[in-house]
């Protein structure tokens, strides 16, 4: 359950850096585990079947060091669904955070809160 | 090093029966991305601890390989489904969908009548008939990761016969749209994200609309009591009246309203404008930040005001 949920916010993210330029597989790596605590096996997989879906599509350049490199590139189909899968994240995370900062948000005055309401 | 990691991981592969073609993209991917880390100065060591066990990696791709072959045999083919169900006045309809679209129409039937058609199967949904309750649910999913996969969703049409009558009927959905030419109930409550409306004919003693950005119109409505409450979705009523109180709360969607009449009027926006054209309230009360309200109708009808606020929009009456 765990990895699938990560799995679904992951995709979100490997698509949003596809956004504004094409990339090379590892360099959204190494973008990914700056910003999240990610191991490379999982985010190959993403990238793989993203692609299958029809969301990116691939290309041959040359590298500056010699050998070509697999760029992933954004496809219309791509980034239309990357655009709903945006507002369902937003949507559902909206809706996460309501519930989770009812009244106050600090975890003191929570914890405060839920002291007095068990310890009378 | 690097040349046994990428055999490990062929015979990983191998092990697990992904096709030959699969395995050589596949490799020929990680050797790519152990280049490109090898050319910013990683050392062979520090690829493998990062590139982590082949074993994992394997299995994660043997998932993704099965998946794939599932859905190619849940490939689209044509599902109409068509259910009758024997309701009693004052039955009850329950609806919770997500990307699925509903039709309701009036039938001189006496039996609900559902089809369901699309190029898609519809596994996983629920449609049940107990204790003159129809339930329909989407799927129930398991992860967030399966919510997000779901494209576009099924077309639902409803029969709902003229001549018994439904108690309430409870509609929630994330994107699906939703129309009716005809519909009466009881009690109606329409609950949505995304999710559009359009009626005709709607008749209830309690409507209680709730949408994020969908957008609702309504034509000749007649509800004892009507309450919608909206953050960026436009609501148009026209020909509608309500007999007791309509509560309107938006946040920065705008309202129109062509020839209404009820007793209080409450309106509550934000930054959302009102225009109500030909609307005859006893009452109003009204409470904007900057959203500008406008009620107007030809007769000058007067209406008491008991509440009458605005930071900075404008509000005109009459």
């Amino acid at each position: 359950m765990k990895s699938q949920f990560k799995r679904g916010i992951l995709e979100i993210c490997v698509m949003s850096f596809l956004v504004d330029e094409d990339l090379y597989g590892y360099a959204i790596i190494n973008r990914l585990s700056q910003k999240i605590d990610v191991t490379e096996n999982t985010i190959y997989p993403i990238l793989r079947r993203l692609t299958k879906e029809g969301f990116f599509d691939t290309y041959l350049k040359e590298s500056q060091a010699g050998a070509p490199r697999k760029y992933y590139r954004m496809t219309y189909k791509g980034i239309n669904h990357f655009l709903r899968q945006k507002d369902e994240w937003d949507a559902f995370i909206s809706g996460v955070y309501q519930i989770l900062n009812q009244g106050v948000s600090d975890d003191e005055t929570i914890l405060k809160r839920f002291k007095e309401r068990t310890e009378s | 090093m690097m040349k046994q990691f990428l055999s490990d991981l062929k015979n990983a592969l191998k092990a697990r029966n992904i096709d030959s073609k699969s395995i050589d993209d596949i490799i020929s991917d990680y050797q790519d991305m152990i280049d490109s880390a090898i050319e910013e100065g990683l050392s062979e060591a520090e690829i493998t601890k990062k590139f982590g066990d082949v074993q994992q990696i394997a299995e994660e791709l043997a998932a993704l390989e099965e998946e794939k072959q599932a859905d190619h045999k849940d490939e689209p083919k044509d599902v109409s489904l068509d259910t009758d169900f024997e309701v009693e006045d004052g039955y009850n309809l329950y609806i919770k969908l997500s990307n699925d679209d509903i039709v309701f129409e009036e039938s001189e039937n006496d039996k609900v009548h559902i089809n369901i058609s699309n190029k898609q199967a519809l596994k996983g949904y629920t449609i049940e008939f107990e204790n003159n309750t129809i339930r329909i649910e989407r799927p129930k999913y398991s992860s967030v990761s399966s919510y997000f996969k779901r494209d576009k969703g099924l077309v639902f049409t409803i029969l709902i016969p003229k001549n018994i009558s439904m108690h309430s009927l409870h509609h929630e959905t994330t994107n699906g749209d939703t129309k009716a030419d005809y519909l009466k109930a009881s009690k109606i409550e329409l609950i949505t994200i995304n999710g559009d409306g359009a009626f005709k004919s709607l008749l209830s003693d309690s409507l209680r609309i709730n949408t994020v950005n969908g957008d609702f119109e309504i034509d000749k409505g007649k509800f004892d009591e009507l309450n919608i409450s909206m953050v960026n979705g436009d609501v148009a009523l026209r020909n509608t009246d309500v007999k007791q109180d309509a509560q309107l709360k938006t946040v920065s969607g705008d309202i129109q309203v062509d020839t209404f009449t009820c007793d209080t009027l409450f309106f509550k926006t934000v930054s959302g404008d009102l225009q109500a054209r030909e609307t005859y309230p006893k009452k109003v009360h009204l409470k904007s930040v900057s959203g500008d309200i406008s009620i107007t109708n030809k007769e000058k009808t007067p209406f008491e005001i008991l509440k009458n606020s605005s930071l900075s929009g404008t509000i005109s009456i009459h």
